[in-house]
């Protein structure tokens, strides 16, 4: 019999241990999902008694902060529409959204859990009067610019410094100004223009031309004497009986030649030379296709299996015309993974979290990625960039005195006039700033796109020195 | 005192009564105690009355286990605080049942000259618990969605929760009387070793009765329970595997057939298995439950400072959820362990038991604790499904109380006089 029960007590203190696995599941790995729910009213509650912690910039403007008038709180926004991607909204009706949502726990002062800040419950009587603040690495000036630059057209604006992958700016336009959330939200909400997508993480465009930098890190990590190859472009390319017209590039081209007018033929003929298996791991390595984790809302570059690119697909895909779709965020990784020789830091929106006495709870600490190329050939395409922009279709985007590295595109859509995009970094010996310049129908990537990168640049460089 | 057999116990409870004064304490520096008169004079009640059991076991020269009754003391002191904490215009009463607790205590380890005697008279005690069980279908009023609560006056108990202890003594007698008889069988069928419908008759009768009965109250909780702690004894005593698998396949056809008769069945499924498609409705309690849990963390907000009042229930079948919020999966994982060194506790005196009765009822008795805790536990982490049932100790509720002081002065009295 006493060893019937020695069975039965083991099967019940195994049900106790599968108890406490679950709870810490829940309390633990679940904690943030259940604490953040918008149908847990803890937070609101809360939220009633602290006053919501500010969102500043690197040099101390104010992004958003909550006002006390008159017993009434009230979230303001400086900047409106100029930050609302970034900053995001807070409404009781509505929810969150941007930093708002995604750093709420900070703003409200429980940067770990319900706890309070350092475990200690009691704590959170004495100083749960003010959320925390959080500082970004956006810098107001170059937003601002950057909104102004791109005026009434549709579009995004990235900036990442490489080396450590803090976002700079990014704007999305149009915008919308988050403290007129509630009463235009209707308005906003059917707006065919879509202000409340941030383009610069959520927007999916095709790259055109920009994809040939994957495609030459592609053919350039397989068979690196491709940088040494000469190609006889007829101006045109025809994949599997579909014409592409390439008037740009014509005669005998060497790579870097090809890579700086752009030439459809060559990375046409190189995308299918590569494979595309090859050509789709490499989108990969450069994060086309996978989770971007981010600060914010971030949807993922899309790129079909290998499996299902033909070889017509496979040729339209090298030159970013196929099903590959890319958001703004995504291709200022790839230029600041050739700026940072082939390694992407992680993108970052938030440098600090600092306690409203100004003390530091947490800062920022850049890490690698992904390893996308390696930095042979990172170089090899840093100077077929740097000669895009010397002489090829980026000429807009040279600045008087500093190397510029860039590649340009126009996207072919279904909506009208190309896409104009344009992605570089500079100075392109020593990297400040790599940017992603996108704007919806706007025609030629190195007419419209690559100006407002310049500028972008320059400014960057200009604060450094 | 001379003879200072109970000495270990009596240090224990400097922490009990230490963790009691700081909760409340907390619970007033947290500001939810806005007038501490009341609430320290029931604590200083407490505080004493435990005292008092305690020197009432050693004058009695009472040798029991020594950790039985701190453990469980500290699971009714965090009971105690929580509901001063979630629900304090019924802290009164549930100090009151407490006393009434202890001293149930007290008598069934006093007056109970000879366990064993106990299982002379398993009929009439099987007879009288399934009369109280008819008796709450037939005269019973509903509380909570279940038909289980008889009117007596001004108190109002719950039959269910007493009936469980005797089914335990019950079973501990017969299933020791007619073990062998059980373990061999008298056929067999399909290799399965049966024994005659003469033996496994009362048996069954008293099984299925029992969840007849609680199908009508729909009270599936207490069925589980009752039906778990069935299944374990039967085991001990034969140690055959094939009555819990034959078991096991009954309850699931039940189960199976409860869920294709009635629609709230259905639904109690659908719930447990995705509470977010209803929120706001059918899904509500667990819901709130989890998100009590989860804003806990690994901390808790620390006591009186979480919102465990946005639980429904939170006193009695969520006081476990309202504990996470408040002490985090630590505390969590404090009180869990506390079960289960009570239910340790409880093995070993089964262990050394000096008849077969006092293991089977020793055994009987633990698995009930424990099963009950998992049932309830389980079902607020969404682990099983849920069902309405108390936290032995800690849930607000006096029969459940009582009925757990009952099954601790059993088990107390067993090792006392068995020795361990």
């Amino acid at each position: 019999m006493n060893r019937n029960l020695v069975r039965i007590a083991g099967l019940i203190f195994a049900a106790f241990s599968v108890v406490i696995l679950y709870l810490t599941y829940i309390q633990i790995f679940q904690g943030s999902f259940l604490l953040n729910h918008p149908r847990n009213r803890r937070l609101q509650l809360l939220e009633k008694t602290v006053i919501r912690g500010r969102i500043l910039d690197g040099h101390g403007k104010v992004l958003a902060q909550t006002v006390v008038a008159d017993g009434e709180k009230r979230r303001v926004y400086p900047y409106g529409e100029i930050t609302g991607n970034v900053t995001g909204y807070l409404s009781g009706k509505y929810g969150r959204w941007g930093l708002e949502a995604s750093y709420n726990q900070a703003l409200l002062g429980l940067e770990s859990g319900l706890t309070g800040e350092d475990f200690w419950a009691i704590r959170r009587i004495d100083t749960g009067r003010r959320g925390n603040d959080i500082i970004l690495s956006l810098d107001t000036g170059l937003q601002e610019l950057a909104y102004r630059l791109l005026g009434d057209r549709k579009g995004a604006v990235v900036a990442i410094e490489p080396s450590t992958g803090r976002v700079l700016t990014m704007v999305s336009r149009p915008g919308f100004n988050p403290e007129r959330i509630e009463p235009a939200w209707d308005k906003l909400k059917n707006d065919p223009d879509s202000p409340l997508l941030n383009r610069a993480t959520q927007g999916l465009y095709p790259p055109g031309s920009t994809i040939k930098v994957v495609t030459a890190a592609g053919i350039l990590a397989r068979n690196p004497e491709t940088a040494d190859r000469y190609f006889d472009a007829p101006g045109y390319v025809v994949i599997e009986g579909r014409r592409i017209e390439d008037r740009q590039a014509r005669g005998r081209l060497n790579l870097s030649q090809a890579f700086a007018r752009s030439s459809n033929y060559v990375f046409a003929t190189l995308g299918i030379e590569q494979g595309a298996r090859n050509f789709v791991q490499m989108a990969h390595n450069f994060g086309i296709g996978q989770n971007i984790p981010f600060d914010i809302f971030t949807e993922n570059s899309r790129i079909p299996v290998p499996e299902q690119l033909s070889k017509l697909e496979l040729g339209e895909s090298a030159i970013g015309q196929g099903r590959v779709m890319v958001t703004p965020l995504n291709m200022a990784l790839v230029a600041a993974a050739v700026a940072n020789k082939g390694k992407v830091m992680a993108p970052s929106l938030v440098d600090e979290i600092r306690r409203p006495d100004g003390s530091l709870i947490r800062a920022f600490q850049p890490r690698v990625l992904w390893h996308t190329i390696d930095e042979k050939t990172a170089d090899i395409l840093r100077q077929l960039m740097v000669a895009a922009v010397a002489n090829g279709t980026g000429r807009s985007a040279a600045i008087p005195g500093i190397q510029v590295a860039g590649k340009t595109g126009s996207a072919e859509n279904p909506h009208g006039k190309t896409h104009a995009w344009f992605i570089g970094f500079g100075p392109a010996d020593d990297p400040q700033v790599a940017v992603a310049v996108i704007i919806e129908n706007g025609g030629a990537g190195g007419a419209e796109a690559a100006p407002l990168a310049r500028e972008i640049i320059k400014t960057v460089i200009g604060q450094k020195r | 005192m001379p003879s200072e057999i109970r000495g270990t116990e009596r240090s224990l409870f400097i922490y009990i009564f230490l963790f009691l004064w700081l909760g409340l304490f907390s619970l007033f520096e947290a500001g939810i105690i806005k007038d501490i008169r009341q609430p320290a004079f029931l604590s200083l009640a407490v505080t004493l009355a435990m005292l008092l059991t305690h020197l009432l076991l050693e004058k009695w020269g009472v040798e029991g286990d020594l950790l039985l009754f701190p453990l469980t003391s500290m699971l009714n002191v965090a009971g105690l605080l929580m509901i001063l904490r979630l629900s304090p215009e019924f802290a009164e009463r549930q100090f009151i049942w407490l006393f009434v607790g202890l001293a149930a205590f007290l008598l069934t380890v006093k007056g109970l000259n000879n366990y064993k005697s106990l299982e002379d008279y398993k009929y009439i005690y099987i007879f009288a618990g399934l009369f109280l069980l008819l008796a709450t279908i037939l005269f019973g009023v509903e509380a909570g969605g279940a038909r289980s609560w008889i009117e007596l006056g001004i108190v109002r108990f719950q039959p269910s929760e007493l009936v469980k202890i005797i089914l335990v003594i019950f079973l501990a007698g017969y299933l020791e009387e007619k073990k062998e008889i059980l373990a061999e069988g008298t056929r067999n069928i399909l290799g399965i070793p049966v024994p005659s419908l003469q033996y496994t008759g009362p048996l069954l009768v008293m099984w299925g009765l029992s969840l007849v009965l609680l199908v009508f109250q729909k009270d599936l909780g207490t069925a589980l329970i009752y039906f778990g702690t069935f299944l374990a004894m039967i085991y001990i005593s034969t140690g055959r595997w094939p009555y819990i698998f034959t078991g096991a396949l009954l309850f699931s056809l039940g189960g199976l057939l409860g869920y294709l008769l009635f629609a709230h069945v259905r639904v109690r499924v659908a719930i447990w298995l995705n509470p977010w498609i209803d929120i706001d409705g059918k899904g509500y309690q667990i819901v709130q439950s989890l998100f009590a849990i989860g804003s806990g963390g690994i901390y808790g907000t620390g006591l009186g400072l979480g919102q465990p009042s946005l639980i429904p229930a939170a006193h009695t079948d969520f006081v476990f959820s309202a504990w996470c919020e408040e002490t985090g999966l630590l505390g969590a994982a404090a009180l869990i362990l506390i079960y289960c060194l009570v239910i340790h506790r409880g093995f070993r005196i089964a262990l050394t038991a000096k008849t077969g009765f006092g293991t089977l009822l020793a055994a009987g008795l633990t698995s009930l604790l424990a099963i009950q805790t998992l049932v309830i536990v389980g079902g607020v982490i969404k682990l099983l499904p849920l069902t309405g049932i108390t936290l032995p100790f800690v849930s607000y509720g006096g029969s459940s109380l009582v009925s757990s002081y009952i099954l601790l002065g059993l088990l107390t009295k067993i090792s006392a006089e068995d020795g361990a």
